[in-house]
């Protein structure tokens, strides 16, 4: 019997936009390395831009190949309507807003 | 940040530019709905551009020039004279507002009321078409709505541009129903990642009331940076028989389907090569070279209707001078090893040294090149000048621009802007006529003040032009002559005649008026153009108007000089004034020793000897060379012991403690590391005409 990794809780801040991406992305390759299931908590984020969702976008995109399950959970208002935009619901919020691994 | 926001500043100070040529040219051509739409477009950007820095006053102000401007394109309001002035004088509180945009002072709010005012009272309200929300009810029901499908494709490096892309996302949806398609398999997974590179692609399905114009201009500030196409598929408003309505249509009005239904049908659609290529009768890669060839052509279509759109880069002009700084010395390090490398008789250094010449003369040109601007920018500032000046002082004047295209260094273009102002005014104010007089001396009512800029060898020859009433030689020469600058018996030309009116305080206005005529100006006007290496010549028939010529190096940094040696010393002789070069015969040197005089192309011509006036009069050479020169004051031939040959020069100012150097314009370095003075040619053979006059 394997017993299912423990997932890794990633915090996003207030804000998550351009200006931070580079070392969100430095981040998210070291937490694929673990190869443990990861969890976006966003309930502190009331800011997110473009170039954040398509981190968010690119991190769950490399879980899939690697088969660890990816989460995006306490998702805030103002991000539900800035992913909404982008029209990347489907995806990105495809557990709901308080999905659980 | 305070870098954005410079770039900011700098960016809408151009689009104001770009607003102030609109406008008046639309004042010519109200009609011209390309020129309306440019007009919007403008102070639409200018306003999402300071809405990104939060820049409150500017982007309120903006707001409601721009609903104006926006009922203009609508065809509710029309192009009038009033219009025009009231968004000019927007233009220039916006220019205003532009020196502290972050704060909105009591007088800017008030100005930004005022106008509001005014523009309240030629529109009746200003109604905010863009931002009104759908109606309830009533006869906006019975309109259709348009369905629109946008394929927005941001380039890679979006991001760099600083747009927010979620901003240009939420105007869209403001506009009415939005479905958005994100087409995400471009993203790659974290491995190949890059954090600063756009992937996505949208397609947007918008149902809404807005034009075709107002859901392209979501997209403006983009447009240079991504691919677009707004399609539409179905069109509302369409008046009754201008064509077949569409099955979406009709399913709607019957009351069918909803706009939703449409959208959502439409959106299950296939491209059509998606349905070949399941039908087998094409292959992927057909799909994408058909697909290729369109987006070729388009890009064709796109280059052919909007001119040539050039790929630009923004670079401050210090990192040019710094450029241009690095180009002279490598020009003076060039000369210096071709001197060396004369002085060994080693082929590979000598065509070495021939090499670096070639490529430091080539990279000097193109350096050059950087620096230079075309004219007609400053041509076109004038435009609004002469419409305000004419207002102002009740004439009518048409302002004629030719060879705007005619290219200056941008250091002397812009130390050129106060002069060319002062030229102007005076031609306006004392030179063009009211109509009614215009018309009693048998002209046209409207004066004509013409700027014609040209090329003239090395230099730049800019006319200031007028059809107005003339100098009045007579006036100029008595009011000198009252005023002591010329003698009572002394004997002028007509073109030294016109040149007082360059003198300090010098004016013959009858009447001091706020454009001109305090004689503060013109003289100003003759120092900048000297300090530029150029020079002043006036024509002028009584009754039929004047031309104020301007001659200007084309540049002032680097010059062709041809150096000359006079005993141990070397001078640089502009290029560009050189006509010949002869042998200065013993014979010929006797024959008019008194008078100073040779023959030339038939004609007799004086020389200055340059060994005079610099150094030893007595000591004169066996054989001496003439420089044949053409000079402001003409044809004159300067007397040098050696003709040494062309020379790349790069001008070095003397400082300040040799300003008032007169027959000096600067120095430069030659390949022996010593020094060359380069000679300002037509003060030398002023000196000379000055003493030949009194007989020295």
């Amino acid at each position: 019997m394997t017993r299912k990794k423990k997932p890794i809780v990633v915090n996003l801040p207030d804000e998550f936009q351009i200006h931070a991406v580079n070392d969100r992305f430095q981040e998210f390759l070291q937490i694929l390395e673990e190869e443990r299931p990861v969890v976006i908590d966003m309930s502190l984020v009331n800011s997110v831009d473009y170039a954040g969702l398509q981190l968010l976008y690119s991190l769950m995109r490399s879980c899939e190949e690697k088969e660890l399950d990816f989460i995006i959970t306490n998702v805030t208002p103002p991000v539900i309507q800035k992913i909404a935009l982008c029209g990347l619901s489907g995806d990105l919020l495809k557990e709901g807003i308080n999905g659980s691994v | 940040m305070d870098q954005f926001k410079q770039v900011f500043i700098e960016e809408a100070e151009e689009l104001l530019g770009t607003l102030e040529d609109h406008l008046l040219n639309l004042e010519d051509a109200p009609e011209d709905r390309e020129l309306i739409d440019a007009v919007f477009r403008v102070m639409h950007t200018i306003k999402g551009s300071a809405a990104m820095f939060d820049f409150k006053g500017i982007v309120d102000f903006t707001h409601v020039v721009e609903s104006v401007l926006d009922q203009v394109r609508g065809g509710d309001l029309s192009v009038t004279r009033e219009l025009i002035e009231l968004t000019l004088q927007s233009r220039d509180h916006i220019h205003e507002m532009l020196s502290a945009p972050s704060d909105i002072t009591p007088e800017s709010e008030s100005r930004s009321r005022e106008l509001i005012g005014e523009f309240e009272k030629l529109t009746g309200r200003v109604e905010d078409k863009r931002n009104k929300p759908p109606a309830a009810g009533g006869e906006e029901e019975e309109s259709f709505f348009s369905l629109y499908r946008i394929l927005f494709i941001p380039d890679r490096d979006i991001f760099f541009s600083g747009t927010n892309l979620i901003a240009l996302l939420e105007e869209l949806q403001e506009l009415g129903e939005c479905s958005t398609i994100a087409y995400t398999s471009e993203i790659p997974s974290l491995s190949g990642y890059n954090p600063e590179t756009s992937y996505i692609r949208w397609e947007f399905f918008l149902t809404t009331k807005a034009s075709l114009n107002e859901v392209k201009d979501v997209f403006i500030f983009v447009e240079s940076s991504c691919q677009l196409e707004v399609t539409l598929l179905v069109e509302g408003d369409r008046e009754e028989g201008e064509g077949e309505k569409r099955l979406g249509e009709i399913l709607i009005s019957r009351g069918l389907i909803t706009p939703d239904d449409l959208t959502g049908a439409l959106k299950a659609q296939k491209p059509v090569g998606q349905i070949m290529m399941e039908n087998g009768l094409i292959s992927r890669s057909d799909v994408e070279s058909a697909l290729y060839q369109q987006k070729t052509e388009r890009k064709l279509r796109e280059k052919q209707g909007s001119g040539e759109r050039e790929n630009t880069i923004r670079v401050k002009s210090e990192k040019l001078d710094s450029l241009v700084d690095s180009v002279g010395e490598l020009v003076t390090a060039q000369a210096r090893l071709s001197q060396i490398s004369s002085q060994y008789d080693d082929p590979s250094l000598n065509a070495l040294a021939e090499l670096i010449e070639r490529l430091s003369t080539e990279l000097r040109d193109n350096a050059m090149g950087l620096r230079m601007v075309p004219i007609g920018t400053t041509f076109s500032r004038f435009k609004r000048l002469v419409r305000d000046l004419s207002n102002t002082l009740g004439k009518e004047i048409i302002l004629e621009t030719k060879g705007g295209e005619t290219e200056l260094d941008k250091s002397v273009i812009d130390k050129l802007n106060d002069p060319l102002v002062h030229l102007i005014r005076n031609s306006i104010d004392h030179g063009i006529e009211c109509p009614q007089a215009r018309l009693e001396a048998g002209k046209r009512r409207e004066g004509t003040v013409s700027l014609i800029a040209d090329y003239s060898g090395a230099n730049v020859v800019i006319q200031i032009r007028d059809d107005g009433a003339g100098l009045n030689k007579e006036r100029i020469l008595s009011k000198a002559r009252e005023k002591g600058l010329v003698g009572v018996d002394e004997v002028l030309t007509e073109n030294e005649i016109f040149k007082l009116i360059l003198q300090p305080g010098f004016s013959t206005a009858k009447e001091v008026t706020d454009v001109s005529g305090r004689g503060v100006g013109m003289d100003v006007v003759s120092k900048e153009i000297e300090s530029l290496g150029g020079s002043i010549f006036i024509t002028s028939t009584s009754g039929k108007g004047s031309t104020i010529s301007l001659s200007l190096p084309l540049t002032l940094a680097i010059i062709e000089g041809l150096l000359v040696r006079i005993g141990d010393e070397k001078f640089v002789i502009p290029l560009a004034s050189v006509q010949a070069c002869l042998e200065l015969s013993r014979e010929e040197r006797e024959l008019h020793r008194e008078k100073r005089l040779f023959e030339f192309r038939g004609s007799m011509v004086p020389y200055i000897r340059l060994r005079e006036l610099f150094l030893d009069r007595r000591d004169l050479p066996l054989r001496e060379h003439l420089v044949v020169t053409q000079t402001e004051n003409g044809i004159f031939g300067i007397v040098v012991d050696e003709v040494i040959g062309d020379y790349q020069t790069v001008i070095k100012n003397l400082g300040r403690l040799y300003k008032n150097l007169q027959l000096i314009t600067g120095a430069t370095i030659l390949g022996d590391g010593t020094m060359a003075l380069i000679l300002d040619l037509n003060k030398i053979t002023a000196l000379a005409k000055v003493e030949s006059s009194a007989g020295i």
